[in-house]
Protein backbone atom coordinates (compact mmCIF):
# COMPACT_ATOMS: atom_id res chain seq x y z
CA UNK A 1 0.00 0.00 0.00
CA UNK A 2 3.01 2.27 0.21
CA UNK A 3 1.85 3.70 3.51
CA UNK A 4 3.47 2.14 6.47
CA UNK A 5 4.17 2.26 10.13
CA UNK A 6 6.92 0.25 11.71
CA UNK A 7 7.25 -2.74 11.69
CA UNK A 8 5.59 -2.79 8.30
CA UNK A 9 8.26 -1.09 6.21
CA UNK A 10 9.72 -2.97 3.32
CA UNK A 11 13.41 -3.67 3.09
CA UNK A 12 13.71 -3.53 -0.69
CA UNK A 13 11.73 -3.26 -3.89
CA UNK A 14 9.36 -0.73 -5.38
CA UNK A 15 5.63 -0.25 -5.69
CA UNK A 16 4.56 1.37 -8.93
CA UNK A 17 0.95 2.38 -9.47
CA UNK A 18 0.07 3.53 -12.95
CA UNK A 19 3.65 4.52 -13.74
CA UNK A 20 4.18 6.32 -10.44
CA UNK A 21 6.68 4.99 -7.94
CA UNK A 22 5.16 5.40 -4.50
CA UNK A 23 7.70 3.49 -2.44
CA UNK A 24 9.99 6.45 -1.72
CA UNK A 25 7.22 8.93 -1.02
CA UNK A 26 6.58 10.67 2.26
CA UNK A 27 3.96 8.72 4.25
CA UNK A 28 1.82 11.83 4.62
CA UNK A 29 1.75 12.41 0.87
CA UNK A 30 0.89 8.77 0.36
CA UNK A 31 -2.05 9.09 2.70
CA UNK A 32 -3.34 12.27 1.10
CA UNK A 33 -2.89 11.61 -2.57
CA UNK A 34 -2.47 7.86 -3.06
CA UNK A 35 -4.65 6.04 -0.55
CA UNK A 36 -8.28 6.05 -1.53
CA UNK A 37 -7.61 7.71 -4.88
CA UNK A 38 -5.07 5.42 -6.48
CA UNK A 39 -5.27 2.34 -4.31
CA UNK A 40 -7.73 1.29 -1.67
CA UNK A 41 -7.92 -1.60 0.72
CA UNK A 42 -10.67 -3.75 2.22
CA UNK A 43 -9.14 -5.41 5.27
CA UNK A 44 -10.03 -8.86 6.53
CA UNK A 45 -13.13 -8.69 8.77
CA UNK A 46 -13.84 -5.27 7.29
CA UNK A 47 -17.17 -5.11 9.00
CA UNK A 48 -15.39 -4.50 12.29
CA UNK A 49 -13.84 -1.35 10.81
CA UNK A 50 -17.00 0.68 11.41
CA UNK A 51 -17.24 2.81 14.53
CA UNK A 52 -20.22 1.44 16.51
CA UNK A 53 -21.09 4.85 17.99
CA UNK A 54 -21.41 6.78 14.74
CA UNK A 55 -23.78 6.66 11.80
CA UNK A 56 -22.46 5.38 8.47
CA UNK A 57 -22.68 8.82 6.87
CA UNK A 58 -20.23 10.21 9.46
CA UNK A 59 -17.69 7.70 8.34
CA UNK A 60 -18.08 8.87 4.76
CA UNK A 61 -17.84 12.52 5.80
CA UNK A 62 -14.58 11.71 7.56
CA UNK A 63 -13.14 10.11 4.46
CA UNK A 64 -14.23 12.99 2.23
CA UNK A 65 -12.93 15.67 4.60
CA UNK A 66 -9.50 14.12 4.55
CA UNK A 67 -9.38 14.14 0.77
CA UNK A 68 -11.60 17.02 -0.33
CA UNK A 69 -11.91 19.51 2.53
CA UNK A 70 -13.96 21.93 0.46
CA UNK A 71 -16.89 19.59 -0.05
CA UNK A 72 -20.00 20.45 1.99
CA UNK A 73 -21.91 17.92 4.07
CA UNK A 74 -24.90 18.29 1.77
CA UNK A 75 -22.82 17.45 -1.29
CA UNK A 76 -21.29 14.50 0.49
CA UNK A 77 -24.72 13.14 1.38
CA UNK A 78 -25.94 13.58 -2.19
CA UNK A 79 -22.88 11.89 -3.60
CA UNK A 80 -23.00 9.01 -1.10
CA UNK A 81 -26.73 8.47 -1.71
CA UNK A 82 -26.18 8.28 -5.43
CA UNK A 83 -23.23 5.95 -5.10
CA UNK A 84 -25.09 3.62 -2.72
CA UNK A 85 -28.05 3.48 -5.09
CA UNK A 86 -25.85 2.57 -8.04
CA UNK A 87 -24.32 -0.25 -6.03
CA UNK A 88 -27.68 -1.62 -4.95
CA UNK A 89 -27.49 -0.58 -1.30
CA UNK A 90 -30.52 1.18 0.19
CA UNK A 91 -29.58 4.83 0.94
CA UNK A 92 -31.33 4.51 4.32
CA UNK A 93 -28.21 2.63 5.41
CA UNK A 94 -26.38 5.96 5.54
CA UNK A 95 -28.37 7.11 8.55
CA UNK A 96 -28.01 3.86 10.45
CA UNK A 97 -25.58 2.67 13.10
CA UNK A 98 -23.44 -0.38 12.33
CA UNK A 99 -25.30 -2.56 14.85
CA UNK A 100 -28.48 -2.10 12.83
CA UNK A 101 -26.95 -3.78 9.79
CA UNK A 102 -26.40 -7.48 9.10
CA UNK A 103 -22.90 -8.84 8.53
CA UNK A 104 -23.24 -8.95 4.76
CA UNK A 105 -24.68 -5.46 4.66
CA UNK A 106 -21.85 -4.08 6.81
CA UNK A 107 -19.33 -5.71 4.55
CA UNK A 108 -20.90 -4.18 1.44
CA UNK A 109 -21.10 -0.81 3.15
CA UNK A 110 -17.39 -0.88 3.95
CA UNK A 111 -16.63 -1.85 0.37
CA UNK A 112 -18.77 1.01 -0.95
CA UNK A 113 -16.97 3.46 1.34
CA UNK A 114 -13.51 2.20 0.48
CA UNK A 115 -14.12 2.87 -3.23
CA UNK A 116 -15.91 6.18 -2.77
CA UNK A 117 -13.03 8.07 -4.40
CA UNK A 118 -12.92 5.62 -7.33
CA UNK A 119 -9.41 4.25 -6.83
CA UNK A 120 -7.56 2.59 -9.67
CA UNK A 121 -6.70 -0.51 -7.69
CA UNK A 122 -8.71 -2.20 -4.96
CA UNK A 123 -7.03 -4.71 -2.66
CA UNK A 124 -9.68 -7.01 -1.19
CA UNK A 125 -8.31 -9.22 1.60
CA UNK A 126 -10.72 -12.12 2.23
CA UNK A 127 -13.73 -9.85 1.69
CA UNK A 128 -16.25 -12.65 2.02
CA UNK A 129 -14.71 -15.35 4.20
CA UNK A 130 -16.69 -14.51 7.36
CA UNK A 131 -20.04 -14.50 5.53
CA UNK A 132 -22.50 -17.21 4.63
CA UNK A 133 -22.79 -18.27 1.02
CA UNK A 134 -25.70 -16.00 0.12
CA UNK A 135 -24.13 -12.84 1.54
CA UNK A 136 -20.86 -13.89 -0.03
CA UNK A 137 -22.49 -13.96 -3.41
CA UNK A 138 -23.92 -10.47 -2.90
CA UNK A 139 -20.48 -9.15 -1.98
CA UNK A 140 -18.93 -10.74 -5.05
CA UNK A 141 -21.65 -9.34 -7.27
CA UNK A 142 -20.95 -5.89 -5.86
CA UNK A 143 -17.22 -6.19 -6.53
CA UNK A 144 -17.97 -7.23 -10.10
CA UNK A 145 -20.37 -4.31 -10.47
CA UNK A 146 -17.63 -1.95 -9.34
CA UNK A 147 -15.43 -3.23 -12.13
CA UNK A 148 -18.19 -3.22 -14.75
CA UNK A 149 -19.35 0.29 -13.90
CA UNK A 150 -15.79 1.62 -13.98
CA UNK A 151 -15.48 2.73 -10.36
CA UNK A 152 -12.32 0.69 -10.05
CA UNK A 153 -9.98 -0.37 -12.82
CA UNK A 154 -8.44 -3.45 -11.28
CA UNK A 155 -8.71 -5.57 -8.22
CA UNK A 156 -6.39 -7.78 -6.21
CA UNK A 157 -8.43 -10.46 -4.52
CA UNK A 158 -6.76 -12.27 -1.62
CA UNK A 159 -8.35 -15.52 -0.51
CA UNK A 160 -7.90 -19.23 0.10
CA UNK A 161 -11.25 -20.12 -1.46
CA UNK A 162 -10.28 -21.44 -4.87
CA UNK A 163 -13.75 -21.92 -6.35
CA UNK A 164 -14.47 -18.31 -5.50
CA UNK A 165 -11.21 -17.08 -6.97
CA UNK A 166 -11.83 -19.04 -10.14
CA UNK A 167 -15.17 -17.33 -10.62
CA UNK A 168 -13.97 -13.82 -9.87
CA UNK A 169 -10.50 -13.35 -11.26
CA UNK A 170 -8.70 -13.36 -14.60
CA UNK A 171 -5.30 -14.38 -13.26
CA UNK A 172 -4.22 -16.27 -10.17
CA UNK A 173 -0.89 -16.11 -8.35
CA UNK A 174 -0.40 -18.81 -5.71
CA UNK A 175 1.72 -17.85 -2.72
CA UNK A 176 3.54 -20.16 -0.35
CA UNK A 177 5.73 -19.12 2.58
CA UNK A 178 6.21 -15.58 1.32
CA UNK A 179 6.93 -16.43 -2.29
CA UNK A 180 4.85 -16.59 -5.43
CA UNK A 181 5.08 -20.23 -6.48
CA UNK A 182 2.80 -20.16 -9.49
CA UNK A 183 1.23 -17.64 -11.82
CA UNK A 184 -1.25 -18.11 -14.60
CA UNK A 185 -4.74 -17.47 -15.84
CA UNK A 186 -7.54 -18.63 -13.56
CA UNK A 187 -8.30 -21.57 -15.82
CA UNK A 188 -4.68 -22.71 -16.09
CA UNK A 189 -4.03 -22.40 -12.37
CA UNK A 190 -7.13 -24.38 -11.41
CA UNK A 191 -7.18 -27.11 -14.03
CA UNK A 192 -3.50 -27.57 -14.86
CA UNK A 193 -1.54 -26.53 -11.78
CA UNK A 194 2.23 -26.88 -12.16
CA UNK A 195 3.61 -26.38 -8.67
CA UNK A 196 3.13 -29.26 -6.20
CA UNK A 197 1.66 -26.87 -3.63
CA UNK A 198 -0.95 -25.51 -6.04
CA UNK A 199 -1.79 -29.10 -6.92
CA UNK A 200 -2.39 -29.79 -3.26
CA UNK A 201 -4.63 -26.76 -3.00
CA UNK A 202 -6.65 -27.79 -6.02
CA UNK A 203 -7.07 -31.23 -4.46
CA UNK A 204 -8.78 -29.76 -1.42
CA UNK A 205 -11.64 -28.08 -3.26
CA UNK A 206 -15.12 -28.99 -2.05
CA UNK A 207 -18.00 -28.03 -4.33
CA UNK A 208 -21.49 -29.53 -4.43
CA UNK A 209 -21.15 -31.24 -7.79
CA UNK A 210 -21.82 -34.79 -8.78
CA UNK A 211 -18.86 -37.10 -8.22
CA UNK A 212 -17.52 -35.15 -5.27
CA UNK A 213 -18.44 -37.78 -2.72
CA UNK A 214 -16.33 -40.36 -4.49
CA UNK A 215 -13.37 -38.01 -4.72
CA UNK A 216 -10.69 -38.13 -2.07
CA UNK A 217 -9.49 -34.91 -0.53
CA UNK A 218 -5.73 -34.57 -0.62
CA UNK A 219 -4.39 -32.92 2.47
CA UNK A 220 -0.82 -31.64 2.27
CA UNK A 221 1.16 -33.15 5.15
CA UNK A 222 3.19 -30.98 7.51
CA UNK A 223 3.11 -27.28 8.25
CA UNK A 224 4.52 -24.18 6.50
CA UNK A 225 8.16 -23.40 7.40
CA UNK A 226 9.11 -20.93 10.08
CA UNK A 227 9.90 -17.75 8.16
CA UNK A 228 12.23 -16.49 10.83
CA UNK A 229 14.67 -19.03 9.44
CA UNK A 230 13.40 -19.87 5.95
CA UNK A 231 14.89 -23.02 4.44
CA UNK A 232 17.79 -22.37 2.06
CA UNK A 233 16.40 -24.46 -0.79
CA UNK A 234 12.85 -24.76 -2.03
CA UNK A 235 10.52 -23.60 0.74
CA UNK A 236 7.99 -26.33 -0.02
CA UNK A 237 10.56 -29.18 -0.02
CA UNK A 238 9.64 -30.51 3.44
CA UNK A 239 6.06 -31.18 2.38
CA UNK A 240 6.56 -32.05 -1.27
CA UNK A 241 5.98 -35.56 -2.56
CA UNK A 242 8.33 -35.10 -5.53
CA UNK A 243 11.25 -33.79 -3.47
CA UNK A 244 14.84 -34.52 -4.64
CA UNK A 245 18.16 -33.67 -2.94
CA UNK A 246 18.63 -30.93 -5.51
CA UNK A 247 15.53 -29.12 -4.21
CA UNK A 248 17.14 -28.52 -0.85
CA UNK A 249 20.51 -27.44 -2.25
CA UNK A 250 19.73 -23.96 -3.59
CA UNK A 251 16.83 -21.58 -3.82
CA UNK A 252 14.60 -21.94 -6.84
CA UNK A 253 13.66 -19.11 -9.18
CA UNK A 254 10.29 -18.36 -10.60
CA UNK A 255 10.48 -19.71 -14.15
CA UNK A 256 8.39 -18.12 -16.86
CA UNK A 257 7.16 -20.64 -19.41
CA UNK A 258 4.91 -18.39 -21.45
CA UNK A 259 3.27 -14.98 -21.34
CA UNK A 260 1.83 -14.59 -17.85
CA UNK A 261 2.53 -18.18 -16.82
CA UNK A 262 5.32 -19.05 -14.41
CA UNK A 263 6.13 -21.45 -11.61
CA UNK A 264 8.81 -22.10 -9.02
CA UNK A 265 9.87 -25.75 -9.21
CA UNK A 266 12.76 -27.70 -10.67
CA UNK A 267 10.49 -30.27 -12.30
CA UNK A 268 9.78 -29.53 -15.94
CA UNK A 269 6.28 -29.03 -17.20
CA UNK A 270 6.35 -32.46 -18.78
CA UNK A 271 7.60 -34.21 -15.65
CA UNK A 272 4.87 -32.52 -13.70
CA UNK A 273 2.15 -33.72 -16.06
CA UNK A 274 3.48 -37.26 -15.86
CA UNK A 275 3.70 -37.11 -12.08
CA UNK A 276 0.10 -35.98 -12.03
CA UNK A 277 -1.15 -38.89 -14.08
CA UNK A 278 0.60 -41.25 -11.65
CA UNK A 279 -0.53 -39.46 -8.55
CA UNK B 1 -26.65 -45.05 3.53
CA UNK B 2 -29.19 -47.63 2.46
CA UNK B 3 -32.69 -47.55 3.89
CA UNK B 4 -32.71 -51.08 5.29
CA UNK B 5 -29.63 -50.50 7.43
CA UNK B 6 -31.31 -47.45 8.87
CA UNK B 7 -34.03 -49.54 10.41
CA UNK B 8 -31.56 -51.73 12.27
CA UNK B 9 -29.62 -48.81 13.64
CA UNK B 10 -30.51 -47.33 16.96
CA UNK B 11 -31.72 -43.80 17.31
CA UNK B 12 -29.14 -41.81 19.19
CA UNK B 13 -30.73 -38.42 19.49
CA UNK B 14 -34.33 -37.54 18.82
CA UNK B 15 -36.14 -34.25 19.04
CA UNK B 16 -39.88 -33.65 18.93
CA UNK B 17 -41.48 -30.28 18.46
CA UNK B 18 -38.28 -28.58 19.58
CA UNK B 19 -38.74 -24.82 19.79
CA UNK B 20 -36.73 -21.86 21.01
CA UNK B 21 -38.24 -18.43 21.36
CA UNK B 22 -36.28 -15.31 22.24
CA UNK B 23 -37.80 -12.15 23.67
CA UNK B 24 -41.33 -11.36 24.74
CA UNK B 25 -44.43 -9.79 23.29
CA UNK B 26 -44.02 -7.90 20.07
CA UNK B 27 -40.25 -8.28 19.90
CA UNK B 28 -40.52 -12.05 20.26
CA UNK B 29 -38.83 -14.12 17.60
CA UNK B 30 -38.83 -17.83 17.06
CA UNK B 31 -35.27 -18.99 16.39
CA UNK B 32 -36.07 -22.69 16.18
CA UNK B 33 -39.62 -23.45 15.16
CA UNK B 34 -41.10 -26.85 16.09
CA UNK B 35 -38.49 -29.09 14.54
CA UNK B 36 -38.53 -32.88 14.60
CA UNK B 37 -35.52 -35.04 13.88
CA UNK B 38 -33.98 -38.45 14.46
CA UNK B 39 -30.24 -38.90 14.42
CA UNK B 40 -29.01 -42.48 14.27
CA UNK B 41 -25.95 -43.96 15.90
CA UNK B 42 -22.70 -43.40 14.00
CA UNK B 43 -24.48 -41.42 11.32
CA UNK B 44 -23.02 -38.24 9.85
CA UNK B 45 -25.60 -35.49 9.72
CA UNK B 46 -25.33 -31.99 8.30
CA UNK B 47 -27.60 -29.13 9.23
CA UNK B 48 -27.34 -26.49 6.51
CA UNK B 49 -28.79 -23.02 6.39
CA UNK B 50 -27.84 -19.38 5.96
CA UNK B 51 -26.88 -17.02 8.79
CA UNK B 52 -29.73 -16.48 11.20
CA UNK B 53 -31.60 -19.64 10.26
CA UNK B 54 -31.28 -21.04 13.78
CA UNK B 55 -28.61 -23.69 13.26
CA UNK B 56 -26.42 -22.64 16.15
CA UNK B 57 -29.40 -22.17 18.47
CA UNK B 58 -30.43 -25.73 17.70
CA UNK B 59 -26.91 -26.96 18.36
CA UNK B 60 -26.83 -25.15 21.70
CA UNK B 61 -30.12 -26.74 22.69
CA UNK B 62 -28.82 -30.18 21.78
CA UNK B 63 -25.76 -29.51 23.90
CA UNK B 64 -27.87 -28.32 26.79
CA UNK B 65 -26.21 -24.91 26.83
CA UNK B 66 -29.56 -23.16 26.50
CA UNK B 67 -32.96 -24.46 27.49
CA UNK B 68 -35.71 -25.10 24.97
CA UNK B 69 -38.98 -23.19 25.07
CA UNK B 70 -41.00 -26.15 23.92
CA UNK B 71 -40.56 -29.74 22.85
CA UNK B 72 -38.40 -32.59 24.09
CA UNK B 73 -35.03 -34.09 23.39
CA UNK B 74 -34.55 -37.83 23.77
CA UNK B 75 -31.06 -39.21 24.19
CA UNK B 76 -30.86 -42.95 23.43
CA UNK B 77 -34.64 -43.09 23.64
CA UNK B 78 -34.65 -41.69 27.17
CA UNK B 79 -35.97 -38.25 27.81
CA UNK B 80 -33.01 -36.04 28.48
CA UNK B 81 -32.68 -34.90 32.07
CA UNK B 82 -30.09 -32.21 32.77
CA UNK B 83 -31.79 -30.35 35.54
CA UNK B 84 -28.87 -30.56 37.94
CA UNK B 85 -25.23 -29.68 37.32
CA UNK B 86 -24.25 -33.27 38.09
CA UNK B 87 -26.63 -34.64 35.48
CA UNK B 88 -25.39 -32.05 33.00
CA UNK B 89 -21.81 -33.20 33.47
CA UNK B 90 -22.93 -36.78 32.97
CA UNK B 91 -24.69 -35.73 29.74
CA UNK B 92 -21.61 -33.93 28.48
CA UNK B 93 -19.65 -37.16 28.67
CA UNK B 94 -21.85 -38.27 25.81
CA UNK B 95 -22.14 -35.12 23.76
CA UNK B 96 -19.32 -32.73 22.89
CA UNK B 97 -18.76 -29.91 20.45
CA UNK B 98 -16.15 -28.19 18.31
CA UNK B 99 -16.91 -24.56 17.64
CA UNK B 100 -16.25 -22.27 14.74
CA UNK B 101 -13.70 -19.99 16.34
CA UNK B 102 -10.83 -21.93 17.91
CA UNK B 103 -9.42 -18.71 19.36
CA UNK B 104 -12.38 -18.30 21.68
CA UNK B 105 -12.81 -21.98 22.53
CA UNK B 106 -10.03 -22.08 25.11
CA UNK B 107 -9.50 -20.45 28.45
CA UNK B 108 -6.43 -18.28 27.94
CA UNK B 109 -5.15 -18.93 31.45
CA UNK B 110 -5.27 -22.72 31.31
CA UNK B 111 -2.30 -24.62 29.92
CA UNK B 112 -2.75 -27.23 27.23
CA UNK B 113 -1.72 -30.05 29.59
CA UNK B 114 -4.56 -29.16 31.85
CA UNK B 115 -7.05 -29.00 28.98
CA UNK B 116 -6.16 -32.57 28.06
CA UNK B 117 -5.89 -33.81 31.66
CA UNK B 118 -9.38 -32.54 32.25
CA UNK B 119 -10.64 -34.86 29.53
CA UNK B 120 -8.86 -37.84 31.05
CA UNK B 121 -10.30 -37.04 34.46
CA UNK B 122 -13.75 -36.70 32.98
CA UNK B 123 -13.48 -40.20 31.54
CA UNK B 124 -12.73 -41.53 35.02
CA UNK B 125 -8.97 -41.65 34.67
CA UNK B 126 -8.31 -39.41 37.64
CA UNK B 127 -6.45 -42.06 39.62
CA UNK B 128 -4.22 -43.21 36.77
CA UNK B 129 -0.46 -42.83 37.32
CA UNK B 130 1.03 -39.71 35.76
CA UNK B 131 3.09 -41.66 33.22
CA UNK B 132 -0.07 -43.32 31.93
CA UNK B 133 -1.79 -39.95 31.58
CA UNK B 134 1.14 -38.57 29.60
CA UNK B 135 1.00 -41.63 27.39
CA UNK B 136 -2.71 -41.05 26.74
CA UNK B 137 -2.13 -37.37 25.96
CA UNK B 138 0.76 -38.18 23.64
CA UNK B 139 -1.41 -40.68 21.81
CA UNK B 140 -4.23 -38.16 21.43
CA UNK B 141 -1.87 -35.50 20.13
CA UNK B 142 -0.21 -37.81 17.65
CA UNK B 143 -3.65 -38.77 16.35
CA UNK B 144 -4.06 -35.18 15.20
CA UNK B 145 -0.43 -34.81 14.05
CA UNK B 146 0.64 -32.71 16.99
CA UNK B 147 3.63 -33.46 19.19
CA UNK B 148 2.76 -33.50 22.86
CA UNK B 149 6.38 -32.83 23.81
CA UNK B 150 6.19 -29.51 21.94
CA UNK B 151 2.85 -28.54 23.44
CA UNK B 152 3.38 -29.35 27.06
CA UNK B 153 3.57 -26.36 29.36
CA UNK B 154 2.30 -24.03 26.61
CA UNK B 155 -0.78 -21.85 26.61
CA UNK B 156 -3.45 -22.14 23.90
CA UNK B 157 -2.69 -18.69 22.46
CA UNK B 158 0.79 -19.88 21.51
CA UNK B 159 -0.73 -22.16 18.86
CA UNK B 160 -1.99 -21.32 15.37
CA UNK B 161 -5.69 -21.52 14.53
CA UNK B 162 -5.28 -24.84 12.73
CA UNK B 163 -3.31 -26.31 15.63
CA UNK B 164 -5.94 -25.16 18.14
CA UNK B 165 -8.67 -26.78 16.10
CA UNK B 166 -6.67 -29.99 15.95
CA UNK B 167 -6.13 -29.89 19.69
CA UNK B 168 -9.90 -29.64 19.99
CA UNK B 169 -10.12 -32.90 18.06
CA UNK B 170 -7.48 -34.41 20.35
CA UNK B 171 -9.80 -33.58 23.26
CA UNK B 172 -12.61 -35.40 21.51
CA UNK B 173 -10.27 -38.34 20.94
CA UNK B 174 -9.71 -38.58 24.69
CA UNK B 175 -13.35 -38.07 25.60
CA UNK B 176 -14.81 -40.44 23.01
CA UNK B 177 -18.33 -39.01 23.24
CA UNK B 178 -21.35 -40.67 21.63
CA UNK B 179 -22.20 -37.50 19.73
CA UNK B 180 -20.00 -34.74 18.39
CA UNK B 181 -21.47 -31.47 17.19
CA UNK B 182 -19.12 -29.60 14.86
CA UNK B 183 -20.37 -26.04 14.43
CA UNK B 184 -18.66 -24.63 11.33
CA UNK B 185 -15.39 -26.35 12.33
CA UNK B 186 -13.53 -25.33 9.19
CA UNK B 187 -14.85 -21.92 8.23
CA UNK B 188 -12.06 -19.98 9.92
CA UNK B 189 -9.13 -22.00 8.59
CA UNK B 190 -7.57 -22.20 5.16
CA UNK B 191 -8.56 -24.66 2.47
CA UNK B 192 -5.62 -26.96 2.98
CA UNK B 193 -5.98 -27.34 6.73
CA UNK B 194 -9.67 -27.84 6.09
CA UNK B 195 -9.00 -31.11 4.30
CA UNK B 196 -6.78 -32.22 7.20
CA UNK B 197 -9.40 -31.38 9.83
CA UNK B 198 -12.14 -33.16 7.91
CA UNK B 199 -9.96 -36.23 7.44
CA UNK B 200 -9.28 -36.32 11.17
CA UNK B 201 -12.93 -35.97 12.11
CA UNK B 202 -13.91 -38.75 9.74
CA UNK B 203 -11.09 -40.99 11.00
CA UNK B 204 -12.20 -40.34 14.55
CA UNK B 205 -15.75 -41.28 13.73
CA UNK B 206 -14.54 -44.48 12.14
CA UNK B 207 -12.60 -45.33 15.27
CA UNK B 208 -15.20 -44.50 17.89
CA UNK B 209 -18.41 -44.94 15.92
CA UNK B 210 -19.80 -41.67 17.21
CA UNK B 211 -22.60 -39.67 15.67
CA UNK B 212 -21.24 -36.61 13.95
CA UNK B 213 -23.43 -33.54 13.46
CA UNK B 214 -22.03 -30.86 11.18
CA UNK B 215 -23.52 -27.40 11.35
CA UNK B 216 -22.54 -25.45 8.27
CA UNK B 217 -23.59 -22.99 5.61
CA UNK B 218 -21.29 -24.65 3.10
CA UNK B 219 -23.48 -27.05 1.21
CA UNK B 220 -20.42 -28.43 -0.57
CA UNK B 221 -18.97 -29.58 2.72
CA UNK B 222 -22.33 -31.03 3.75
CA UNK B 223 -22.53 -32.99 0.54
CA UNK B 224 -18.99 -34.26 0.90
CA UNK B 225 -19.18 -35.60 4.44
CA UNK B 226 -22.70 -36.49 5.37
CA UNK B 227 -25.13 -39.39 5.18
CA UNK B 228 -28.17 -37.23 5.87
CA UNK B 229 -28.69 -33.54 5.26
CA UNK B 230 -31.22 -31.29 6.94
CA UNK B 231 -31.86 -27.90 5.31
CA UNK B 232 -32.90 -25.22 7.75
CA UNK B 233 -34.73 -22.03 6.81
CA UNK B 234 -35.91 -19.53 9.42
CA UNK B 235 -36.01 -22.07 12.22
CA UNK B 236 -37.69 -24.87 10.29
CA UNK B 237 -36.40 -27.92 8.49
CA UNK B 238 -37.64 -27.39 4.96
CA UNK B 239 -35.99 -30.41 3.40
CA UNK B 240 -34.21 -33.49 4.66
CA UNK B 241 -33.01 -36.84 3.41
CA UNK B 242 -29.86 -38.54 2.18
CA UNK B 243 -27.13 -36.26 0.90
CA UNK B 244 -27.60 -37.41 -2.69
CA UNK B 245 -31.34 -36.91 -2.72
CA UNK B 246 -31.25 -33.48 -1.07
CA UNK B 247 -28.36 -31.95 -2.96
CA UNK B 248 -28.44 -33.54 -6.36
CA UNK B 249 -32.24 -33.59 -6.61
CA UNK B 250 -33.27 -30.62 -4.52
CA UNK B 251 -36.99 -29.91 -4.44
CA UNK B 252 -37.28 -26.75 -2.34
CA UNK B 253 -36.46 -23.38 -3.90
CA UNK B 254 -34.44 -22.48 -0.82
CA UNK B 255 -32.19 -25.54 -1.16
CA UNK B 256 -31.71 -24.78 -4.83
CA UNK B 257 -30.72 -21.24 -3.98
CA UNK B 258 -28.18 -22.39 -1.40
CA UNK B 259 -26.63 -24.75 -3.92
CA UNK B 260 -26.65 -22.04 -6.56
CA UNK B 261 -24.90 -19.60 -4.23
CA UNK B 262 -21.79 -21.74 -3.87
CA UNK B 263 -19.11 -20.91 -6.44
CA UNK B 264 -18.41 -23.94 -8.60
CA UNK B 265 -15.53 -25.05 -10.73
CA UNK B 266 -17.08 -27.01 -13.56
CA UNK B 267 -20.27 -25.02 -13.99
CA UNK B 268 -20.97 -21.38 -14.69
CA UNK B 269 -21.67 -19.40 -11.51
CA UNK B 270 -24.81 -17.37 -12.06
CA UNK B 271 -24.36 -14.00 -10.36
CA UNK B 272 -27.57 -12.49 -11.68
CA UNK B 273 -29.78 -14.33 -9.19
CA UNK B 274 -28.80 -12.42 -6.07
Amino acid sequence: MGYYFPPLHYTSGEIIIDGRNISGMDPDDVRKSILGREISYIPQAAMNALNPTRRIIHFIEDVMHAHEPSMSKKDILAMATERFQVLGLPPSVLQKYPVELSGGMKQRTVIAISVILSPKVLVADEPSSALDVTSQKMVIKMLRDLMDKGFIKSMIFITHELPLLYNVTDDIAVMYAGQIVEQGSAKEAVFTPLHPYSKGLMGSIIVPEEGLREAKLTAIPGVPPNLKKPPSGCRFAERCQYVTPECRAHSIDLRAISEGRAYRCILSEKQMQEAKSHG
Amino acid sequence: MAEESKQERKVCLRGTNLTKRFGFGRSQMVAVDHVDFQFYESEIISIVGESGSGKTTLAKMLLGLISSSDGDIYFQEQKRDIRSQKKKKEYWKNIQAIFQDPFSSYNTFIKIDEVLLDCINMRGGKKLPHAKKVELMTEACSFVNLKFAELTNKYPFELSGGQMQRLMIARIFLLKPKILIADEPTSMIDACSRATILDMLLALRKETGMTLIFITHDIGLAYFVSDSVYIMERGKFVESGTADSVILHAKEAYTKRLINDVPKIHEEWDLSTV
